[in-house]
């Protein structure tokens, strides 16, 4: 080790955060840059904490990591984590650094930290996870994360031997890692009046990812998480250590089954999200040996705040925001069937907001839209869409895209630019204005949230 | 019109199923095939006006590769024949002498032309990429694991005007042989490129093309080649 060169990354970049905090900017990412630019071994080189639960997957890993946070700090334990930051090496590091004092000692005990899956690599052989979280794994960003067997590979190649996993049972990806390694499983039963989907475009999971024989499967809940069985090779789904179930999909009790025993969480906006995610945090605690009894009261109380959707009503408008996660065909084919399940929200007038480059005047690059070729769009027609808004450097291509999917022509609006299309929406035409932002335009589709709430308060009735 | 595509569970992976969308639409009363990996293809035992196949990942290369080596000599002969052939992203790997994994693994391909392919497994090219080509300036995206070398004999596509061809260092792009044509642009290229689908299907059919949206797709093509010329990027994530 070098261990000058370590010693200056730690201190300068502990120097970078404690001025971007009396600054009151965002240090989050920046600290860590500095760290892994002088020392690119840092992460090796920095004391870990004594104890590191990760969350990693494709979908679900924030409101994962918020919920174990959210009961571990009830604890009363200090606890290292990126809640508030990036779950990419950058982020991580400041993370690190920022509780690990001059002489390299950390500070905390325990921490809790989201990592981005496709980054991984950079991060888990050297901060070692003793509890890794899988929560799913599915398609993302083709150009960065290109297939899921890519993820994989870096997740077997990468995880320690010693780390033990919680993994997602219903996903016959995720369970691919598990092999050699200690692990907890856990699944989600079948729920009595629950509205399964079986007709993606996106189905990964139709051959063996063993054999490439054709798949067979005894109940399908989305794309490939299912009950599956290879009957050329035999791979089937795994035993599950942490069996949820709901009795209805409205049921605000969530019942676990593990160990013999049985739990019941009560949860206050159930989900099937929620309930995965609950059973992921509740498999972490039975492979922690921790307390049940406590931790089942514990995750009763938290309340799971949501960044991926927000509604109100603004006289006799609805408005609604989702996250319509940039790159990612999963995540917008999922908002597109949620839109099936909201009949009530009468005529819709759907802003599209998610490309990413959109607020910027000459992107630097031309956003790669192929994965809006994989997304369900064609479920829109199932809703009562009157409007659609489609502005920004790539209203065209999604124009098309939405023609091809059998859209009316006369509900397309095209604007020039995202900012355009609040103005744009004729508002006796809708009952209900859905916001579809991206990670990357959350404070922008913010902003335009506020100029729809004013124009309603001063347009309707 | 018979349309066939060649597993398409498992060659669809990056948009790829735009083209097929849009070919259903163009040909409506079109008999369109969709032949699951492992079964005999139809071009093998039946007349097809148009063979397709998309992108995939590595493991499923290998898989095809296997499938359609039994194949290899049909396949050839009626490509010289002028069967239509659209091969999109990485399956044009499959059609060259070797791809070699990680600097070690060594996959021989169906060798239908003479080059070879190397994967660095954890270096993903990106660009955005304009192609010279007859059918004039073609425009899309690659994302891939795969560089093509060895690839002077090489009947090609076109030449490159942004991004990068067969490797960092080619200009160089794709393979023109008879009518089958093979790009490593991923996605939806015949959306993306309408004045190709139209003067490449009128080529192998010998009819007039009328394409649904055609002013619609001619409108994004033409937005996104006033972008093109604005940006330069080329990356590979680490």
């Amino acid at each position: 080790m070098n261990t000058l060169r370590f010693y200056l990354a730690l201190w300068i970049s502990k120097s970078v955060y404690t001025l971007m905090r009396l600054l009151k900017r965002n240090a989050t990412h920046y600290p860590g840059d500095v760290a892994l630019k002088i020392d690119p071994a840092f992460l090796k080189h920095i004391k870990s904490p004594k104890k590191i639960i990760m969350i990693t997957g494709t979908n679900g890993k924030t409101s994962v990591t918020n919920m174990v946070l959210d009961v571990l700090i009830q604890d009363k334990q200090p606890i290292i984590h990126n809640a508030l930051g990036s779950n990419i090496l950058q982020g991580i590091a400041t993370s690190v650094l920022a509780k690990t004092s001059i002489f390299n000692t950390s500070r905390y005990d325990l921490a809790v930290l989201e990592v981005d899956e496709r980054s991984s690599r950079l991060i888990i052989p050297y901060l070692k996870p003793d509890f890794l979280i899988i929560n799913n794994l599915f398609r993302d960003s083709y150009r960065r994360n290109a297939h899921v067997e890519f993820i994989i590979q870096i997740l077997q190649d990468f995880i320690p031997k010693t780390t033990h996993l919680i993994v997602n049972a219903d996903d016959m990806f995720a369970t691919q890692v598990i092999q050699d390694r200690l692990f907890t499983t856990f699944s989600l039963q079948p729920i009595s009046d629950e509205v399964t989907r079986t007709d993606s475009k996106i189905h990964d999971g139709k051959l063996c990812p063993h054999c490439f024989n054709p798949m067979s499967f005894t109940y399908v809940r989305y794309h490939h998480l299912s009950h599956f069985l290879c009957p050329t090779c035999g791979f089937t789904n795994p035993t599950s250590h942490v069996v949820a179930s709901l009795t209805s999909i409205q049921s605000q009790q969530l019942h676990i089954h593990t160990q013999n025993q049985t739990f019941v969480i009560h949860r206050e906006n159930p989900s099937i999200n929620d309930a995965y995610n609950t059973a992921a945090v509740f498999g972490l605690f039975v492979a922690m040996k921790d307390d049940l009894n406590k931790r089942v009261e514990q995750l009763g109380q938290i309340k799971t705040v949501s960044s991926r959707f927000s509604e109100m009503l603004v006289k006799n408008k609805r408005i609604v925001g989702l996250l319509a996660k940039d790159q990612n065909p999963v995540a917008n084919s999922r908002l597109c069937d949620f839109l099936t399940t909201q009949p009530q929200w009468g005529r819709l007038g759907l802003c599209f907001m998610s490309e990413v480059h959109a607020h910027e005047d000459h992107p630097k690059e031309v956003e790669n839209m192929a994965y809006i070729y994989d997304t369900d769009y064609e479920y829109l027609n199932e809703c009562d869409v009157t409007q659609v808004m489609l502005g920004g450097h790539r209203r065209f291509e999604y124009k098309a895209r939405l023609l091809l999917a059998g859209l009316n022509r006369s509900a397309l609006v095209l604007t020039e630019t995202e900012d355009d299309e609040i103005q744009a929406i004729d508002l006796n035409k809708v009952d209900t204005i859905v916001l579809m932002y991206s990670t990357k335009n959350i404070f922008e589709a913010m902003d335009l949230r506020e100029q729809l709430i004013a124009r309603i308060e001063k347009e309707c009735v | 019109m018979i349309i066939e595509w060649l597993n398409p569970e498992g060659t669809m992976l990056f948009g790829d199923r735009g083209n097929w969308m849009l070919l259903q639409r163009i040909f409506p009363e079109a008999t369109l095939i969709e032949t699951p990996l492992h079964s005999i293809p139809a071009f093998t035992h039946q007349h097809v006006d148009l063979l397709c196949m998309g992108s995939m990942n590595e493991r499923m290369q290998t898989q095809m590769i296997q499938w359609l080596r039994t194949y290899q000599q049909d396949l050839k002969s009626r490509i010289q024949n002028d069967l239509g052939c659209l091969f999109f992203g990485n399956s044009q790997d499959i059609l060259g002498l070797r791809i070699t994994r990680k600097n070690q693994f060594v996959q021989e391909a169906l060798g239908l032309y003479p080059f070879s392919v190397t994967q660095e497994a954890i270096k993903r090219y990106n660009a955005l990429v304009g192609i010279q080509t007859k059918y004039g300036l073609i425009l899309g995206h690659k994302s891939t694991f795969s560089l093509l070398h060895d690839t002077q004999e090489l009947p090609s596509f076109g030449k490159v005007v942004q991004g990068f061809g067969h490797n960092i260092d080619d200009p160089l792009d794709g393979i023109h042989d008879h009518h089958m044509i093979a790009t490593s642009l991923m996605g939806p290229m015949l959306v993306l490129n309408p004045h190709f689908t139209k003067h490449y299907l009128k080529e192998i059919t010998q009819q007039e093309i009328i394409i649904p949206y055609y002013e619609d797709l001619e409108l994004a093509y033409e937005a996104k080649k006033k972008e093109f010329e604005l940006s330069s990027h080329f990356v590979y994530e680490k």
